[in-house]
């Protein structure tokens, strides 16, 4: 049976962790990837971007993990930036956040 | 992509175990049905296949909640049923589970999207989302739980924002 996949992987320069994520972000998937994105902001961290270029489908659950880490990030006096959503991603985003509490921005250079 | 020869009139109906991991299979299937009819374009495919994942998932965990969490690994557990209907340049489709019966009207508890609050709730952006994405939206109660049916017609709507947007406000009915 086909089922969602999806990878997170993370990269620490100094106070600023990146994560990738790849892959869907759905009820199957968002779990075990909140679990190891909570994880990782366990650590001094000043800065959070979350590369969403190789994520091809978020519905609300992916929506409600970015939530979780913008949040955990303002409780700890960190920023988050969402970068480099695919189309599809971008959309929903645009949908669930209409005022516009996750920052969302392009690719950035080097990243 | 999966092969898939259907036209207008057809009916395609799916029977899925009520487990996260079988909405990904949801998507797959509304997704090469609607790449069928070239009146959906590639954007509005995105649609269905979002208010597909966000019905199942709400299906499921309504058979989680209805039943207990234990219960959805059961093999004697009832399956949700996907039933698509393609027919006169729109796209209709039901999912039905057995969870014990939804009240949508429910959903207007949770803070808004902006409050910060509204972290502590892990769901609640399903049927908001459903509404802006679909031309219709009902929700039909059943012996032992509910089937949502959602119509989806080629243009893309324009788009409704969650804030101030009650759940089923948007040519829709709840029952």
């Amino acid at each position: 049976m086909a089922t969602s996949a999806s990878g997170v992987t993370f990269e620490r320069d100094g106070g600023r962790l990146t994560i990738r994520i790849a892959g869907d972000l759905d009820a199957a998937t968002v779990p075990d990837a909140l679990r190891q994105v909570m994880g990782a902001l366990e650590g001094q961290v000043d800065g959070i971007v979350v590369d969403l270029s190789r994520c091809g489908f978020c519905d609300s659950s992916g929506i409600m993990l970015l939530f979780r880490v913008s949040g955990a990030a303002e409780a700890n006096g960190a920023t988050c930036v969402v970068t480099d959503p695919t189309g599809p991603v971008r959309k929903v985003l645009e949908l669930a956040d209409p005022n516009g509490v996750l920052v969302v921005e392009p690719r950035q250079p080097g990243g | 992509m999966t092969d898939v020869t259907a036209a207008a009139g057809d009916v395609v109906e799916l029977e899925l175990p009520a487990r996260p991991e079988v909405v990904s299979v949801a998507r797959l299937v509304i997704g090469a049905l609607v790449a069928v009819d070239p009146l959906f374009d590639e954007e509005r495919c995105a649609d269905l296949r979002l208010a597909v994942s966000e019905a199942c998932t709400n299906a499921i965990q309504a058979e989680m909640v209805g039943r207990g969490r234990d219960a959805v690994a059961d093999p004697e557990a009832e399956p949700i049923v996907m039933r698509c209907v393609l027919a006169d340049g729109q796209i209709e489709v039901a999912i039905t589970d057995h969870g014990g019966g939804f009240d949508p009207s429910g959903l207007q508890e949770h803070p808004e999207v902006t409050s910060p609050d509204r972290l502590n709730y892990e769901g609640g952006l399903g049927i908001p989302l459903i509404t802006m994405l679909a031309d219709h939206l009902e929700f039909l109660p059943t012996a032992d739980g509910t089937t949502v049916v959602m119509r989806f017609e080629p243009r893309t709507p324009g788009l409704r924002p969650i804030i101030g947007g009650a759940p089923g406000s948007a040519g829709s009915s709840t029952g």
